[in-house]
This record gives C-alpha cells, sequence and structure tokens, in this order.
C-alpha cells in the first residue's frame, strides 16, 4: 500500500460577496468587524468544500488573510504605508509589498487564530500557512526609520513569527507552512545569493528554537509567485535556489513544479539535495492555468516525480495559493476546487499505478 | 511490457552513473578553487594578525558577524557562541558608540564606504584608538546584504593602508568583472547602461543595443562538456572584444551565453557594421560544433536596437526588449544573422 501525502498549499479565490465587502472596506463602506464578520463564513464554506472533496488536510483557503498572504500581519495597522518594494510580474503588472513607516512593528493578526478558528469548525487534519520572516523583514523602508533600526525590526519580526508559529504547532496544527515565496524573487534581487542566503539563515535561526518532532511539523514552500495568472520570478533557475533552499532544517519542502517548462533537471536537483527523513511535497496542479488539470495528468506528473523522489519521501501538493491576494478573481472558487480534486484524484491515481510498478 | 520497464529502469541508472561522474569532476573543480581561496584567506589573515587588523562582516538581515582570529579575541565569546553587531558595539569605547553607530546605520541606506577614528576598549581596560573602515553592500531595490569593516590599530604601519587599498579595489574588480571571460559583468552593464542612457539622451547623441547569443550553446554543453563549453566562451569572448578600437564602445557578458554591445554616438550604420563584424570573426573562426544544424561550427545570432535621441527618446528597458525581440528574429530565422529592430 503506497500512500502519497496531498496537500493545498494556500489561498482559494475568495467568493464574491467576500471581494466585494473587501473592496467596501477599503472605500470605507463596511466596518472590520462586518469583514471579518463574512470572511468568517468564507472560512467555513472553503473548510466544508475541502472536506467534501475528500481533503484529508484542510485549511481556510486564507479567506481571512485580508489583502494578502503577506498582509495578515499589517491588516489596518497604523504605521504602514501601501507603497513598499515593488514586485514586478511576468505579465508586465506590479504589486506593492506594505512598507512600515514607524516602529516597533506588531503584527496586527496571526495566524494562530486563523487556525483557532478553522480548528472548531472541523474534525480533520488542519494545515496552517505563515508568512516568512525574511518576507515581513522585505516591509523595512530603504531608507531606514529613525529611532528604529533594522536590527531592532528583524528582532521583533523574529520573536514574533516563532511565537506564531510555536502557537499554531501547540493549537494542534498537523503541519505549519512558512510561506518562502520571495526565495526565488530574492535571487532577481540579488543575483550574487547572498540575501537568499541571509533569508535562509534567518529562517533557521527560528526552526533552531524547535525540537525535531516540531520541525518535523514545519514546512517551507516555495514558488514563482503567482498571481493574476502570472509569476514574478519564474525566469529564475530552480538551480539557483534548491541546494540552498534545502539547508533551511524544515522537515517539509512544498516545491511549486507543475508550472515548470521542464521539470526533470529541478527534480534531478531536488534527489541530490534530498536529506533522510524529509518530506518533498511536488507541486502537481498549475493554479496559474487555467484549464483543469485532469486526474491523468496529475496522476503522470506524480509518477514523473517518483523516478526522482523515494516513494517514502514524497508526497503532492498545489503549485502555490490560487490567489494569493484578495482582489483578485481571475481564478474561479470552482476551477480551484475543481484543480483540487483532480489532485486528490490524480494522487489516488497515482497510488495504484505505483504499487503496481513496484509489484505490491 | 516487464522487459520494458527493466530497460528502462537500467537506461535510468546508466544516466544517473553519468550524472554521478560529472559532479564528481565539477566537485573536484571546485574543491581545488576552493583550496586556493582558503590559501589566500591564510595568508591574509597572517597579514592582518602580524598588522593587528580586526576584520568583521555583518550579514544585515541576521546581524550575524563573521571575525577574523584577532576579532574573535578581542570580542572574548564563550566557545560556540555565534558573534553579533551587538558583539562589535560592545568593544567600542562608550563615549564613541553614538558616532559610530549613527555611521553604520546611515551606511545601511546609502552604502557610502566610510571611515571613522574611535577608541575601542580590550580586556575590559586596554583603551586604543583605532581607525575604523567600513562598507555596506546593498542589493537592489535598496535592500542591505552585508557590511564588512576593518579596524586598525593607529600604531600599525601606514604601508598597511596600501594593503587595504588593494584589498578594496580587488573587490570592486571582481565585482564588475566576469570571471571566465574577463568581460566586464552583468552588474557592470547595469551601471553602465544607466549612466550611458542619461548621458547620451542629454546630450541628444545616439546610442546603439547590440545584443549577441551563441547558437545551440547548450547542446555545445550537453555534447562536449561544461569545460569546453567554457573555453567557448572565452574564446568566442576574446574574438568579440578583438572588434573594438574606440573607446566608445562597451562589451559586457550579461548572462551564460549572452553578450551585449553598447555604442556611444555612432550611426545606425556602424552600429550594423559592427554586427556585422562580430557576427563574421565568429563564423570565420570555425570553431567546430557539429550540433550546431546546418553550420557545424560555432556561430551567433545578433539582435540590434537603435535611438537617436535628437529624433525620439527609447528607454533603455524598451531599447532592451526591442534588441532582445530582434534576436529572438534572428534565431528564429535561422540563426548565425542579424536584425535589426
Ligand atoms: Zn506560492
Amino acid at each position: 500500500m503506497i500512500r502519497l501525502p496531498s496537500e493545498n498549499i494556500g489561498s482559494i479565490p475568495r467568493p464574491k460577496y467576500l471581494i466585494e465587502a473587501y473592496n467596501a472596506f477599503n472605500a470605507g463602506n463596511l466596518s472590520a468587524a462586518q469583514l471579518d464578520e463574512l470572511a468568517k463564513q468564507a472560512s467555513r464554506e472553503t473548510i466544508k468544500s475541502l472536506e467534501d472533496l475528500g481533503a484529508e488536510i484542510v485549511t481556510d483557503g486564507e479567506q481571512q488573510k485580508f489583502n494578502s498572504f503577506a498582509g495578515y500581519c499589517t491588516h489596518c495597522a497604523p504605521n504602514i504605508a501601501p507603497d513598499g518594494l515593488r514586485i514586478d510580474f511576468s505579465d508586465g503588472h506590479f504589486r506593492h509589498l506594505p512598507r512600515l513607516t514607524s516602529g516597533p512593528f506588531k503584527y496586527q493578526y496571526t495566524a494562530d487564530q486563523f487556525l483557532e478558528y478553522t480548528l472548531q469548525h472541523t474534525a480533520s487534519k488542519v494545515k496552517q500557512a505563515v508568512i516568512s520572516p525574511s518576507l515581513v523583514s522585505l516591509l523595512y523602508p530603504a531608507n531606514g526609520l529613525e529611532g528604529y533600526s533594522r536590527m531592532q525590526f528583524t528582532r521583533d519580526v523574529l520573536e514574533q513569527h516563532t511565537r506564531e508559529i510555536q502557537r499554531c504547532l501547540n493549537l494542534g496544527a498537523d503541519k505549519v507552512q512558512i510561506d518562502f515565496t520571495e526565495a526565488r524573487l530574492s535571487l532577481k534581487i540579488d543575483p550574487s545569493g547572498e540575501l537568499l542566503q541571509n533569508m535562509v539563515d534567518l529562517i533557521n535561526s527560528v526552526l533552531d528554537t524547535f525540537t525535531d518532532e516540531e520541525r518535523s511539523r514545519i514546512g517551507v514552500h516555495t514558488c514563482p509567485g503567482s498571481d493574476l495568472d502570472s509569476a514574478h520570478s519564474a525566469d529564475i533557475d530552480y538551480k539557483y535556489l534548491l541546494p540552498k533552499l534545502f539547508t533551511i532544517r524544515a522537515g517539509n519542502f512544498y516545491i511549486a513544479m507543475a508550472g515548470e517548462a521542464d521539470p526533470t533537471p529541478a527534480l534531478r536537483l531536488i534527489r541530490t539535495c534530498l536529506r533522510p527523513g524529509l518530506r518533498v511535497y511536488i507541486g502537481v496542479i498549475n493554479p496559474v492555468d487555467p484549464e483543469i488539470e485532469t486526474p491523468e495528468l496529475v496522476c503522470e506528473r506524480v509518477l514523473e516525480a517518483a523516478k526522482y523522489i523515494p516513494l517514502l519521501q514524497l508526497g503532492i501538493c498545489d503549485d502555490c495559493g490560487f490567489s494569493p491576494f484578495a482582489d483578485d478573481e481571475s481564478t474561479s472558487r470552482e476551477v480551484a476546487f475543481g484543480k483540487i480534486k483532480s489532485r486528490i484524484l490524480g494522487g489516488k491515481l497515482a497510488e495504484v499505478k505505483l504499487a503496481e510498478l513496484v509489484g505490491k | 511490457m516487464n522487459s520494458d520497464l527493466v530497460k528502462a529502469l537500467e537506461e535510468k541508472i546508466e544516466s544517473l552513473e553519468m550524472e554521478k561522474i560529472q559532479l564528481e569532476i565539477e566537485n573536484n573543480r571546485l574543491m581545488q578553487r576552493l583550496s586556493v581561496v582558503n590559501a589566500n584567506d591564510e595568508k591574509l589573515a597572517i597579514m592582518q594578525s602580524l598588522a593587528k587588523i580586526f576584520s568583521w562582516e555583518v550579514a544585515s538581515l541576521t546581524g550575524r558577524m563573521k571575525c577574523s582570529a584577532e576579532m574573535m579575541e578581542a570580542i572574548s565569546l564563550p566557545a560556540g557562541a555565534t558573534p553579533q553587531l551587538s558583539d562589535l558595539y560592545q568593544l567600542i569605547h562608550p563615549e564613541d558608540l553614538p558616532d559610530f553607530s549613527k555611521r553604520y546605520e546611515q551606511s545601511q541606506i546609502n552604502a557610502e564606504p566610510f571611515q571613522i577614528e574611535h577608541r575601542i576598549v580590550l580586556g575590559g581596560s586596554d583603551v586604543r584608538i583605532v581607525r575604523h573602515f567600513c562598507q555596506t553592500f546593498i542589493a537592489n531595490s535598496g535592500i542591505p546584504l552585508k557590511t564588512i569593516g576593518l579596524m586598525q590599530d593607529m600604531t600599525a604601519q601606514r604601508s598597511l593602508e596600501k594593503l587595504l587599498e588593494k584589498r578594496n579595489r580587488e573587490l570592486k574588480r571582481q565585482a564588475v568583472v566576469d570571471d571566465l571571460t574577463g568581460l566586464k559583468n552583468r552588474r557592470s552593464f547595469n551601471d553602465i547602461s544607466k549612466s550611458l542612457w542619461s548621458t547620451l539622451s542629454r546630450l541628444d547623441s545616439r546610442l546603439g543595443f547590440i545584443i549577441i547569443d551563441i547558437d545551440n550553446f547548450k547542446t555545445y554543453n550537453d555534447n562536449y562538456g561544461h569545460d569546453a563549453g567554457d573555453l567557448v566562451l572565452k574564446k568566442v569572448s576574446e574574438l568579440l572584444a578583438s572588434c573594438f578600437r574606440r573607446g566608445n564602445d562597451y562589451l559586457f557578458r550579461i548572462g551564460g551565453e549572452e553578450f551585449c554591445v553598447l555604442t556611444a554616438g555612432g550611426s545606425l550604420e556602424e552600429v550594423m557594421q559592427l554586427a556585422d563584424k562580430l557576427l563574421r570573426v565568429v563564423s570565420n573562426s570555425e570553431i567546430p560544433h557539429k550540433f550546431n544544424a546546418d553550420y557545424g561550427i560555432v556561430t551567433i545570432s545578433i539582435g540590434v536596437s537603435f535611438c537617436d535621441f535628437s529624433v525620439q527618446s527609447i528607454s533603455l528597458n524598451e531599447l532592451y526588449r526591442l534588441a532582445d525581440q530582434a534576436l529572438y528574429l534572428s534565431k528564429g530565422s535561422g540563426r548565425n544573422n542579424i536584425t535589426t529592430s
């Protein structure tokens, strides 16, 4: 019997009423409490839908992570401006990260709050994504802040991030996933790789405070950063990223792969980077592609990955969240659930095929 | 079905073996290079120790510090502890610290190197005056990467300043020169292209943009190996460089097998002549490449864009895009040719 764990990465498109509510909130026509209420409703619906699809491990689809996968920690913060670091995407559109305008930096929401809510509404295993400290570190303005140094800021981020993960684990998250979507992006900002190394060090300094058992429940997600059906760093080759990525002392890695033009070199490289005890989740669903993958295609992708990664260390996932930013309507909820269904069915199909292949 | 599977597995194993051998070769090469670097580091460490120089490097994001042996001794940490920026601060005389930390914070923003004279306190009582050199390196978007620092005991010989200057020059040179080919690198391209563009546009002059790509270079690497591929990159670089006489032309290696030429002031005709010369100098040298279909030798494809600022202004990004698009057309129409936008 072969078992391939199958997990989703993050965001699921918000229902229309929530997007409208979010826009109304931004226009000042809806209170934060009213928005919260609707986000919770969407969370419950998402959890239920995932359960109905047969997902073994569920999430709230980040319905309550306002603004973006990165924005929850700054949502409604008084010391945040919208015009931080600019991130360019392949189709020409761009997003700005928030920018810190004064110290100290304080998480407005923490992911364990969302997790707590999810756990109250399901009996299934639950996974929770948190934003990486390295992404948050990019919120500090390039020209510094009077009386609040970058070092102080980093210390504050690390402390809050560590507590966030610890609380998620204590609450009983089956997995806590650190969204390290800026890993590939960092190589665009700094091709020498030094920034990436710094980011990896930062994450490791957090992971080092956890036990082995806890680290086996912590994962790291990397991808070319999809948004509005395009990406910010798909042109950065995985070969520059993966060897360093795998020096992160987490127990699980979630690696976008379905969107790669040619996944073979990356899969090969993963094989050489693999340590015993790691679980590598390979992306078999491409959220950027409007077509719903068939279970057969998913199965094919799994079999390809299985050529390189030992079955005991293999898992599958989506390449990324389906709509990391709250205003993104490029992917419909139905398509996202269709894709997730294909991932689950395709994974089962692959389990059977692989069992045949290994003769059991 | 079963024998197919066995055959596929055998092929798989064979290709994995090949890959392993290649990785070992690469590993050996890297180890050799590393041993040279280590030997150099060792020499530097000895010199620093003789000259009583304390050197350190702080990663901006994590605040972690790497220290020379002298520096480690100076900050006297318990064994196993990782030094931090705060340990450096601790070493500095309390009265001098505000000044230093202010300069340090500033350098995180403007990346300007600074030197400052201040006191340090060794072993809790031994006060010395040092000259402290610091430089922060900043990535695009203003994100600081690291700061390096050297503290020099003022009693040390003046001649040491020369050593530092040389080291600094070397660091800077390495930052703008491509190791393999000795050509200016991508970073240099980023700087020079911007300043050229702004100067030439201000003068209503002209800027030519030539992008060059070695045809089927990947298949060359795949078939002849990476060492041979590196030789071709070197050879092509030399050939391209041999075409330049004017001080107003700049040649860069901007990617794996991609080169770029910027010409300042020349007419479109002159730019095209140069492109033609570049194309021919490579094909005329007849470097064998039997996997480059139709030619059997190493060839290049070229895309050209051009801007006469007295007529119109085209942004640098747009020039790049146009040349790249032209290159793409050259590739599509049989390679070994030139397309202008
Ligand atoms: Zn992602």
